[in-house]
């Protein structure tokens, strides 16, 4: 073959790949818009992921469009927070993922937002400080807690709790059961940080990230995949599931999973407590089936369900359901809470709050 | 395994290559064959491993048996031989457990062969010893299908008309498995004995190739119903591979893949949840449903057998049509020459024709076509509503030719403007009988059809959202299909410049990679 055969050939090949990118990201916007959701994460000094600090971006789904701005302190706030807590001010930490960041919210709609505004409006002097990271498991946020939160000195530490925690806390390999004990078996979690980091910052692939439909569709895909394969290798590396696997919300939750779980949150609890302060569960309701809601923190054990009673929405969705078909979670994008199921779960954790009088003197 | 899943994609992966290689002679493409359809087979459950061998080692000699032939001891050893051998690997497989369910059964069924062999080959007279034959094999493949699908079914109908008398039988169901596809490799062997003894065939005495026919992948588990006549001669040849074929095999493969996992799957989602409630449904969405399910069938089984055809033609291999558009039929007869056309035609040349077919007066003409659509429907599953689709079906049948509706059609389909008005018109009143049938074949109970096509009946709510989701998925088939029936659209696209035909496959990929239902469902005819 002669190289202008060869050049011919490599151009030819060249010009269908463009073409097939371009007619894919065609077919997305015509057909099937996607969500267009990107990461804006990179790793943290003491190996876990965070917010990038000072970044603004949006997402956009065919439900929403909606900008966050991350403050210099890795938190979705306007506000940056000084390490010493004001005087006569309760501070909440909340721990957790994109639920807790407040995915597909506008900012006044988060649970973070919410739960300050229906505090304060009651007459707490209240500061809420979000340190939720997307991707989060239990034992990110303990971790979180301990390198981040503790240092601004909460009385409240709010914790999400949702199904993908079981597999999140097997896959991130961070903690493990050694003989029914829990030990840290490694200070690092950074699933594609570093490929991340390097592409963000070229210009070109801020640019893809933000705007282009079919690569955020593969991004998802890939990414969803490839979690999966890291769990269920996580999961084989743990030893033997310990009993039947229990199916909830499309995942297998084996029970050495629940035991890990129950650990992170039994030690989670230990160590908040031993800085003075409390911590409460906020149970993000499950959404599979469709409209029917169910609790995977039913599946922990019965000690772990009395110290640790969490923060249950269910009956109030199901309520708001059945009276005027409220939409709880969106159709479509990552399908995270709507600003109606946000409010109803704002709502009951602030109920819980109150009940339990922990911030009572900051009233 | 189904054709859409990763282990379906590992296995093809790893065998295709293997398949190339073994193609340097006939004995050793078919061995690799075997050693794969049944690693395919035993993949859903290594139990029914020798069920499959029993059937091709019975079959293999009945139809020897039945072109009149003397059997000798090497054809039975090749039998014997066969099912032990696969018995054994489904032991080992089975973790060398349950030696009573896996090994028993096949020293008894060699024993059964034995004797069989015997005792037939005694019998001098030529015709009654091949009609022997031919009887022990239509006998045990119907006792098997009728154990493993119909003896639930026929025991509680038995005790429910009995209980109706003050009769208690006390029959309590059984807890059975229905082997995978055994409707359709039954069906498929009990053919090839027919045709031998019909001495359309002529038997060979090579196992292997039979064995490799019987249990061919890409259609063991929902046919098409292949014809020995049309098959086994592939497997006495190296079919020519090019790349032609390999192209034409994958697009056949992808369009089967589209059908399935954006058509079918999506509009399952939609009708499934309405079937299981249909009470709580106005008639706009019952209607939806019962249009998202005829399209989901449609879907769901011609892509599965396009995916199968796709797959054979890969390997160089030609599996037989079986859907040819038949929502364009405009006849009850048009519709069965275009749908499931290798049970249509399997129907029609073993039952109806053995039945006395059109021979006799027209009210055994009638009859025996009731019979054929009610054992057709039957076939489809053990239930009533099955029956009732086969009785309407029948009944339909029946009423069309009494009207004599496809000659007067013939007579005027002469592409006038009279011809098109009454092509259209006899479209437009036989698809909504089509519908109509698909509620009984679809619903649960029949009683749940019945509610279901009398709300439909009181057109109430018939504003239903889901419309637009339903036009979504069927209008662009709807159109293809259309450019199929009645424009050249396939040589078109044949001929078309390469980066239109390019631009189709992505297009075809990106909505498999997109659109994919996230309720993933199996193939609705595996349960036959």
């Amino acid at each position: 073959m002669t190289g202008a055969k060869i050049l011919r050939k490599t151009a030819i090949v060249i010009a269908l790949a463009l073409w097939t990118l371009a007619f894919g990201e065609l077919f997305m916007r015509l057909i099937e818009p996607q969500a267009l959701m990107p990461r804006y994460v990179t790793g943290t000094p003491y190996g876990i992921r965070g917010n990038i600090p000072g970044a603004t971006y949006h997402h956009y789904t065919p439900d929403v469009s909606v900008e966050y701005r991350i403050n210099r302190q890795g938190m979705r706030d306007d506000r940056t927070f000084a390490d010493a807590k004001p005087a006569g001010t309760c501070r909440i930490a909340m721990l957790g993922d994109s639920y807790f960041v407040g995915y597909e919210l506008d900012l006044k709609d988060t649970i973070a937002h919410r739960i300050e505004a229906g505090l304060r409006a009651a007459g707490y002097k209240v500061e809420v400080l979000n340190f939720a990271v997307s991707g989060f498991g239990t034992a990110e946020n303990l971790i979180a807690y301990r390198k981040e939160a503790r240092a601004f000195h909460p009385d409240l530490v709010l914790m999400q709790w949702q199904v993908t925690d079981y597999d999140d806390n097997v896959r991130s390999g961070l903690f493990a059961l050694k003989d029914g004990a829990l030990v840290q078996t490694s200070d690092r979690f950074l699933p594609g940080v570093a490929t991340q980091d390097k592409l963000m910052k070229s210009a070109l692939y801020r640019t893809l990230a933000d705007h282009s439909q079919l690569y955020n569709f593969l991004r998802e895909q890939i990414g969803w995949r490839a979690k999966q394969l890291l769990a269920f290798v996580r999961k084989r590396e743990a030893g033997p599931a310990g009993g039947e696997e229990v199916e909830q919300n499309t995942y297998l939750i084996s029970p050495i999973q629940v035991r890990l779980a129950a650990a992170l949150l039994t030690e989670a609890k230990a160590e908040v407590e031993r800085d003075g302060a409390h911590m409460m569960v906020v149970d993000i309701p499950n959404r599979t089936p469709e409209r029917v809601f169910s609790s995977s923190y039913d599946l922990m054990p019965p000690e772990v369900k009395q110290a640790l009673p969490p923060v249950d929405a269910i009956p109030l969705f199901r309520q708001a359901l059945k009276k005027d078909g409220a939409t709880l979670f969106f159709p479509h994008g990552a399908r995270h809470l709507t600003p109606t199921g946000a409010a109803l779960l704002s709502g009951e954790a602030i109920r819980r709050i109150e009940e339990s009088g922990t911030l009572r003197g900051c009233r | 395994m189904l054709f859409f899943t990763w282990p379906f994609a590992a296995f093809f992966a790893i065998f295709y290559p293997i398949y190339l290689l073994s193609r340097r002679t006939v004995l050793s493409r078919n061995l690799v064959f075997i050693i794969a359809s049944y690693f395919f087979y035993g993949w859903w459950n290594v139990h029914f491993l020798a069920l499959l061998a029993f059937t091709t080692g019975l079959d293999y000699l009945t139809a020897l048996g039945a072109a009149g032939r003397r059997l000798d001891s090497q054809q039975l050893a090749k039998s014997c031989g066969f099912l032990l051998l696969i018995s054994g690997i489904g032991f080992a497989l089975n973790g060398l457990r349950q030696a009573e369910l896996l090994l028993l059964p096949p020293f008894a069924a060699c024993a059964l062969f034995a004797l069989a062999t015997w005792i037939l080959n005694r019998i001098e007279d030529r015709q009654r010893r091949a009609k022997t034959w031919l009887l022990l094999s239509i006998v045990v493949n119907l006792a098997v299908l009728a154990f493993f699908k119909y003896v639930n079914f026929f025991g509680e109908s038995l005790d429910e008309a009995f209980s109706a008398l003050g009769v208690h039988l006390g029959f309590v169901a059984l807890n059975i498995v229905l082997p995978l596809g055994i409707s359709f490799h039954t069906f498929q062997s009990i053919g090839r004995t027919v045709d031998t003894y019909r001495g359309k065939l002529e038997p060979s005495t090579g196992f292997i190739e039979f064995a490799a026919f019987l249990s061919y992948f890409p259609q063991i588990l929902a046919g098409p119903i292949e014809r020995a006549g049309h098959m086994l001669p592939q497997f006495r040849t190296i079919p020519p591979i090019t790349w032609a074929l390999i192209r034409s095999g994958a697009m056949l493969f992808l369009w089967g893949l589209a059908k399935k996992i954006v058509v079918a799957d999506n509009l399952a989602a939609m009708a499934n949840p309405i079937f299981a409630h249909p009470e709580r449904f106005s008639s706009g969405e019952l209607t939806v449903a019962l249009l998202a399910f005829t399209f989901q069938i449609y879907c769901d089984f011609s892509g599965y057998t396009d995916m199968a055809r796709g797959l054979a033609k890969i390997m160089g291999f030609d599996l037989r049509l079986n859907f040819n558009l038949p929502y364009f039929a405009r006849t009850p007869s048009e519709f069965w020459r275009r749908w499931h056309i290798s049970l249509s035609e399997w129907l029609r040349d073993y039952l109806y024709i053995s039945l006395g077919g059109n021979r006799g007066t027209q009210f055994m003409m009638y009859r025996n076509l009731m019979l054929t659509m009610l054992l057709g429907g039957l076939w489809h599953g053990a239930a009533w509503t099955f029956v009732m689709w086969g009785f309407l079906h029948g009944a339909v049948q029946v009423i069309y030719r009494m009207l004599n509706i496809d000659d007067r059609l013939k007579r005027v389909d002469d592409g006038s403007a009279k011809g098109v008005i009454a092509n259209l018109a006899a479209w437009a009143v036989f698809m909504p009988i089509v519908c109509v049938t698909w509620a009984y074949f679809r619903a649960e109970t029949m009683a749940q059809a019945n509610m279901m096509l009398a709300r439909i009946a009181r057109f109430d709510g018939m504003t239903s959202g889901a419309w637009s989701t339903l036009a979504f998925y069927v209008v662009p088939l709807f159109l293809i299909e259309c450019g199929l029936r009645f424009a050249p659209l396939r040589i078109r696209y044949e001929r078309s410049p390469f980066l239109l035909r390019y631009t189709a496959v992505i297009g075809l990929l990106y909505s498999v990679m997109v659109l994919t239902s996230s309720q993933g469902q199996a193939f609705i005819y595996f349960d036959f």
